[in-house]
């Protein structure tokens, strides 16, 4: 007699297929997502060189919560390149990108003071590259014929505090049409050089400064070099100028992981602390690829990271995929900053509120469709008084943001931010886990030649290797 | 147009089958699948009328089976390894042989005609079920097709073989029954060989004859199904279903009526159209008939007894492919679908990993356990509810006890089966795809397949799409 166990059953259930690549031959190649012990994985599958697997999430409710989504796009309007290799090998952008650029991201030398062993991208040191500021001025105008306004625009390198004409690159960069100019940095220098804060808080821009650990040994083997004073030299500087700024955290599994919550707090000690951005470590670059331990972070559980690290004071809950991007590369929390507390946005509004207000852009947009919905939210928390002091606190805030004279939405914006955290936690792809439908929906783009605009997964995988500014042809052989 | 990206995928490109990269999104709540040739441009098909339904795919993902033994091997990648190779994410529950091209019909929506294809012989489908056997040691449903396989001179010789095979639980033939009419002791053939007959039936209305198979064939078609209900064995309907073409209530109520009058007849079949032979190409193929709208169809024109919340999908092969709902008969002419006595996680459970139940005794005992534990644990179950959950356990233990007593000389599967169709009643819905619909994805999980002779087999919409000759001749 035959029965139902003659035949074996999987150790996984298979979900879909998409198109990964294979880190050996860097080919496109189909994957399989499947789900095991209740984790999410990738499967690359390249006929050629054989398989590789990567967490994708690790917990299957989260996925499946999360990736049905409907991305909210802003499709471009102009298209750089034709569509005739196939995706990712267009860029671009070529008319089968599915999203605008939102954060162009220019990487404007190839110098740097540090060679941390957890570097995610490629710069070579035996041949300098300063970005020209003739190019930075085609490049914005560039950006300006493709898209009518920028929420912001990233300038990175390297490290681009070493840029010889970084103010002058700045001025040209500077556009009633781009809400604001993020650069960012390792904090070397903005710990020495106080005319330079002075200047960038002059120019309006904010710094994203790299702050990984406050510990001595961590910042070793992260950075090669303990940084652990300079960094915090270099936010005292920033803060003592008002300079905002974003901490920029990668997250690393066993290294700096249980740390995020005292980098997520000093956002409360330091009120030009605007948001923290966390990047779960990505294996790639010139540190980034051999790093060990290669224990992955997954979005999900950077999340889980932060509750399990905040004591539970922040939680899982309080964040949610950013609309316009695809849920496993971005995912958003916003917080009201009161009295050395974090309160979510969440215990007022609802995410689909949250969300109506973000739109498309990359955040929450301070219009009169935000007024409205807070003053909404205030009337029915009313009953709830242990509410009330916040409810105070966010009257006060809309009083100061909607004066009677008309303000901008960016002047509101930096009304806004002195009493609100953004946490984003920002997933960059790298062999083992891209995935072509985030290639598709990307809006982080790295503008070359001021005239492609290439997303930056997609640059840092496909193309930079192909930069000679960046790459030494012969690095590998 | 307000579009939102939901997901990506591979298809293929309608003019020249190679495989491109696909987009898949909702827009007013519709799915489609928008694709990209690098050589013939873009194009974009309708696959779902109903986002809801169709991103409810990933609630019934479920381990696959492995097959014993895989014939193709993992080389270029999929789809061109079939088949199947081990990178296969199901096994095969329902194998079809297609023995002959002969037909007495030129169906104007024929998928299956291969011009170079002879008559198999007896020998050439001992070899397909051989290694059919080898690699999945066990079969629930054997499905001969053709051409119209009752033309095969050596028909009665295969089915013999085929129905002697212990390790098919049931024989099925596709048939458009025009042979039942000029030979009409056929039946008792199948009868007694317990062969179920799949019934091509589209409609009630001449023209829908016409567009579909080539001519107006209703009076044929009535006399066919009253010779097979008078025959009393148990038989199948297979609805070819298209819009604008009978997708209408009349239509489909006269399947519905047909079907749950007749204790005979054990399931019903509604396959939308496929786009495919001298139909590709001419169709709209951005406003079809999807799984969603079948479903509407089917619970509009039953007069309530089937509600859209009685389908759930197949979770055997893929979600988007196969809908389906069971029906528990609990008295005469009275049916309660399955999903309304079990709760669905028990339901996906009992039918996870094949495409009919009734061949094995276990899923009977989980059933009425669940009905049982339902019916205890549910005081504010209305009356009407209860009295039905009450008539539906008896019925169970009514056929637990046939079971038993029909395998007192030891498990059968086939009297199992036979058993429980007579209290059991499924309608199906299966969406094929074509080169317009085509998506790795889904045929990465298919387990309806073709056997072929030279023992690879593969997946339905591969072959049809990518193999087939005449159709994929490029």
């Amino acid at each position: 007699m035959k029965t139902d166990t003659d035949v074996e059953t999987r150790d996984y259930a298979y979900y879909k297929t998409t198109r990964g690549m294979c880190r050996k031959c860097r080919k496109v190649v189909n994957a399989r997502i499947f789900e095991k012990e209740s984790r999410i994985f990738q499967e690359n599958l390249c006929p050629e060189c054989g398989r590789s697997i990567a967490l994708i999430a690790e917990d299957r409710d989260w996925y499946f919560r999360h990736v049905d989504f409907r991305l909210q796009a802003t499709p471009p309007e102009i298209f750089q390149t034709r569509s005739v290799s196939g995706c990712p090998h267009d860029c671009g952008l070529c008319p089968w990108h599915e999203n605008g650029p939102h954060l162009p991201v220019f990487s404007i030398t190839n110098a740097c003071n540090l060679d941390c062993p957890i570097c995610f991208t490629y710069n070579r040191q035996d041949s300098r590259y300063d970005m020209p500021v003739s190019e930075m001025k085609r490049t914005i105008d560039f950006l300006l014929r493709t898209r009518p306004e920028y929420d912001l625009i990233n300038i990175t390198g390297g490290e681009p505090t070493l840029h010889p004409d970084l103010i002058e690159l700045i001025k040209v960069a500077r556009d009633e049409r781009i809400g604001r100019i993020t650069l960012n940095s390792n904090g070397i220098r903005l710990a020495e050089d106080l005319s330079l804060v002075k200047q960038l808080k002059e120019l309006g821009v904010y710094v994203i400064l790299s702050f990984n650990t406050l510990d001595s040994a961590t910042s070793r083997k992260i950075h090669g070099v303990d940084l652990v004073d300079t960094k915090i030299r270099a936010l005292e500087n920033l803060a003592a100028h008002g300079v905002g700024v974003t901490l920029l955290n990668v997250m690393i599994g066993d290294i700096n992981d249980h740390e995020i919550h005292d980098i997520i707090a000093l956002s409360t000690k330091y009120p030009n602390v605007r948001s923290v951005t966390i990047q779960n470590m990505t294996f790639t670059g010139q540190g980034g690829s051999g790093f060990a331990p290669r224990k992955r972070v997954t979005l999900d559980m950077a999340v889980k990271n932060i509750e399990t690290a905040s004591g539970g004071a922040i939680r899982r809950e309080h964040f949610f995929p950013l609309p316009s991007n695809h849920p496993l590369c971005y995912s958003i929390g916003y917080f009201f900053k009161m009295n050395g507390r974090l309160i979510s946005f969440t215990d007022l509004l609802s995410i689909e509120e949250i969300n109506g207000l973000i739109g498309p852009h990359y955040f929450i947009h301070p219009d009169d469709q935000f007024h409205d919905v807070m003053r909404d939210a205030i009337a029915r928390s009313w009953a709830d008084s242990r509410n009330e002091a916040l409810l105070q606190h966010i009257r006060l805030l809309l009083k100061r943001m909607y004066p009677p004279q008309a303000l901008t939405p960016f002047e509101r914006q930096r009304i806004a931010e002195e009493s609100i955290l953004t946490i984003y936690i920002h997933s960059h792809m790298d062999e083992d886990n891209f995935d072509i439908s985030r290639i598709v929906s990307c809006t982080d783009l790295v503008p070359v030649d001021g005239e492609r605009l290439i997303p930056a997964c997609a640059y840092n995988l496909f193309y930079r290797m192909k930069d000679e500014r960046f790459y030494k042809q012969d690095r590998n052989e | 147009m307000n579009r939102r990206l939901i997901d990506t995928t591979r298809g293929i490109c309608p003019v020249c089958r190679t495989l491109v990269d696909a987009k898949v999104y909702e827009s007013d709540n519709r799915v489609y699948l928008e694709k990209h040739c690098l050589e013939h441009g873009p194009q974009t098909a309708l696959i779902s009328s109903d986002y809801r339904h169709y991103k409810r795919a990933h609630e019934y993902i479920r381990p696959g089976r492995i097959q014993k033994k895989h014939a193709g091997q993992v080389k270029k990648g999929c789809p061109d390894d079939c088949g199947l190779c081990p990178d296969h994410e199901q096994h095969v529950c329902m194998p079809i042989i297609e023995i002959n091209n002969k037909c007495n019909l030129n169906c104007p929506i024929c998928i299956a005609s291969e011009a170079d294809r002879g008559d198999l012989s007896l020998d050439e489908i001992k070899t397909i079920v051989s290694s059919l056997l080898e690699s999945e040691g066990q079969i629930d449903v054997l499905n001969v097709s053709g051409g119209e396989p009752t033309l095969h001179p050596e028909y009665r010789e295969i089915m013999r073989y085929l129905s002697s095979v212990t390790e098919i639980t049931k024989i099925s033939v596709s048939t458009n029954g025009l042979t039942l009419l000029s030979s009409p002791d056929l039946l008792s053939f199948h009868k007694e060989n317990g062969i179920l007959v799949s019934l091509q039936l589209d409609g009630c209305r001449g023209e829908v004859y016409e567009w579909l198979r080539g001519r107006d064939l209703i009076k044929e078609k009535e006399q066919i199904i009253d010779l097979l209900i008078a025959s009393g064995h148990p038989f199948s309907l297979i609805a070819t279903i298209g819009k604008g073409i009978n997708d209408t209530l009349q239509d489909v109520k006269y399947l519905l009526d047909l079907f749950f009058s007749h204790d005979a007849i054990v399931s019903l079949l509604f396959q939308p159209l496929v786009h495919a032979g001298k139909l590709a190409g001419t169709i709209n193929v951005t406003d079809r008939l999807t799984i969603p709208d079948v479903i509407r169809l089917v619970s509009e024109a039953s007069g309530g007894t089937v509600l859209t919340d009685d389908f759930m999908p197949l979770p055997c092969c893929h979600a988007n492919c196969f809908s389906l709902a069971h029906f528990l008969q609990f008295e005469e002419n009275r049916f309660v679908p399955f999903k309304r006595l079990l709760n669905r996680e028990q339901y996906v459970e009992t039918i996870k990993n094949r495409s009919f139940f009734g061949s094995d005794e276990a899923s009977f005992e989980e059933i009425r356990e669940t009905i049982f534990s339902i019916w205890m644990d549910a005081p504010g179950m209305c009356d009407c509810m209860k009295e039905t959950a009450e008539k539906s356990l008896r019925t169970i233990k009514g056929l637990i006890r046939e079971i038993h007593r029909a395998n007192a000389g030891g498990f059968d599967p086939k009297k199992t089966f036979d058993v429980a169709a007579r209290k059991i009643k499924s309608i199906y819905i299966h969406h094929f795809m074509d080169a317009d619909t085509f998506d790795l994805t889904r045929v990465r999980r298919c387990c309806t397949v073709y056997a072929k002779p030279h023992g690879k087999i593969y997946p339905l919409c591969a072959y049809n799409n990518l193999y087939r000759k005449n159709q994929c001749d490029f």
